[in-house]
């Protein structure tokens, strides 16, 4: 009876011993399909759907507060990005079967999609909303390592709301 | 002076199995508080709190049917409360039994569904944190106290004869092997496995289901007045067989006929004798009833009748 106690005492202890090995390990979580070992470095498939201030297409170029946490993320893993244009529905679908990388259009935590794609924690709230970025679904490390960029760049985001609100053909009331 | 002792002992049985359910309830109104903090799907967090609930079935129905079982008979009452446990017992294998159907089916859905979960971070002072981390906290602090708590239980409830606190016990023990296969689902998630929690927790409701089919079987045969099963549930109770030659071994015995029952934790019924003589017919009963009182603890209880036939329905081979 004691020896089983004990025998159940040192399964525990080497399962709590190796669980703290796996918290240490730098590419633990990992992705269900891989998809952060292929963007990086790679190439970013990147839907949007205007909806500014958060996406801002004007002729020349892309611009809006969620197109810059993009391309700064995007930067800090080396990548290219490949931006994709459609209305907001058809993107989430084809987030859904992991067409896309990341789809960004001001989409919110209170998305009637999160059953269906996962979304980043709020890297902002705004009137009352909070902002998140759709990632495919079960792409564990992706959605790590954007959350992860968004914490550190949680000092720079007000300064692009900033930015981006206070331009003048764009006049939110606020 | 013997007999003191043991009530005393049982009384004193009795409070350590009250406090050990009241603990069992502290801990899972806790856990309920620390689910809805943690959990972060919605979806998952009504899963474990359905599941919380009915493990508190047993526990609750145990702490009634305990102080119900030990009044006194009284006038609308004749046979006594003893029947309180039996109740309890049906409920709680019914709710362990739902446990184990509830974990199949949903654990099954997830598998047919193809239900890919995400499991985001956190970030605490700064450090982003995967929150799957804080799941395993938040799920593997319960499995050391649980596992204690239900032996504990299953212990008092081999000495004290009471079922509910059985079937609690095995509530207990699912309850941390659920956690451990949820454990297990959560780490192989983050290996990008996304049917491994689903498939822990099949495993696991497989084991709960059986536990429950077999409980729910004894409590269901034991409010049909089947001959006593003891609080172990597979096993025939050797009481029966003991009384049986016990009341054949009597010189003025000609034939018995035991019929006896479970009635909570006790054992009670009646024995009908075809007496060799009219002779001595009341001391000898009197004497025979005695005898199988003392016998054991659990017969406090018990009508000898002499009678000049069975009842036809009884083959006397059973």
């Amino acid at each position: 009876m004691v020896q089983k106690r004990n025998t159940v005492a040192i399964l525990f202890l080497f399962i709590v011993i190796c669980l703290s090995c796996l918290s240490s390990c730098d590419n633990y979580p990992q992705d269900t399909y891989g998809t952060f070992e292929e963007v990086k470095g790679g190439t970013l498939l990147v839907g949007y759907a205007e909806n500014p201030p958060w996406v801002i297409a004007s002729e020349r170029e892309l611009a809006g507060i969620e197109v810059e946490l993009i391309k700064g993320f995007a930067k800090s893993i080396n990548a290219e990005i490949e931006w994709v244009n459609k209305n907001q529905h058809l993107l989430l679908e084809e987030l859904e079967h992991r067409n896309l990388h990341f789809v960004i259009s001001g989409l919110t935590k209170s998305t009637p999609w999160t059953s269906r794609v996962s979304v980043t924690g709020s890297f902002l709230e705004y009137q009352g909303q909070k902002h998140v970025i759709a990632v495919p679904p079960g792409e564990h490390r992706l959605l790590f390592e954007l959350e992860d960029f968004l914490n550190e760049e949680e000092g720079a985001i007000p300064e692009l709301l900033n930015h981006y609100t206070g331009i003048e053909w764009y006049n939110l009331e606020d | 002076m013997g007999e003191e002792k043991t009530e005393r002992k049982e009384l004193e049985l009795m409070k350590k199995a009250r406090f050990v359910v009241w603990l069992t309830i502290g801990y899972l109104i806790l856990d309920i508080i620390i689910l809805y903090f943690t959990m972060q799907s919605s979806q998952a967090m009504k899963a474990a709190w359905i599941e919380d609930l009915l493990y508190l079935i047993p526990s609750i129905s145990f702490l009634i049917a305990s102080k119900i079982a030990t009044k006194p008979a009284s006038k609308n009452f004749r046979f006594g409360y003893d029947r309180a446990y039996t109740i309890g017992f049906l409920l709680s294998s019914f709710a362990l039994f739902t446990i184990g159907v509830y974990l199949l089916i949903e654990s099954l859905l997830k598998l047919v569904n193809h239900e890919v979960v995400t499991i985001g971070t956190t970030s605490i002072f700064g450090e982003t944190i995967w929150f799957g981390w804080l799941m395993i906290l938040a799920i593997g602090y319960s499995i050391v106290p649980v596992f204690l708590i239900g032996k504990e239980k299953l212990k008092i409830s081999k000495k004290v004869n009471i079922q509910i606190l059985y079937v609690d016990a095995k509530g207990q023990k699912a309850d941390w092997l659920t956690s451990v296969a949820t454990i297990f689902g959560i780490v192989g998630i983050g290996f990008g496995l996304w049917w491994a929690d689903a498939v822990a927790a099949i495993v696991i409701a497989l084991d709960i289901l059986s536990d429950g089919v077999k409980s729910l079987k004894a409590a269901t045969s034991e409010a049909m007045d089947r001959t006593p099963l003891n609080a172990f549930l597979q096993k025939e109770e050797p009481l029966v067989k003991k009384i049986e030659e016990l009341v054949q071994n009597e010189d003025w015995v000609k034939d018995s006929l035991v019929r006896f029952r479970r009635s909570g934790n006790k054992v009670t019924g009646e024995i009908l004798v075809m007496s060799q003589t009219e002779e001595n017919l009341q001391e000898n009963i009197h004497e025979l009833k005695e005898k199988i009182t003392n016998f054991n603890w659990q017969i406090t209880e018990v009508v000898v009748s002499p009678v000049k036939e069975f009842p036809e329905i009884f083959d006397k081979k059973i």
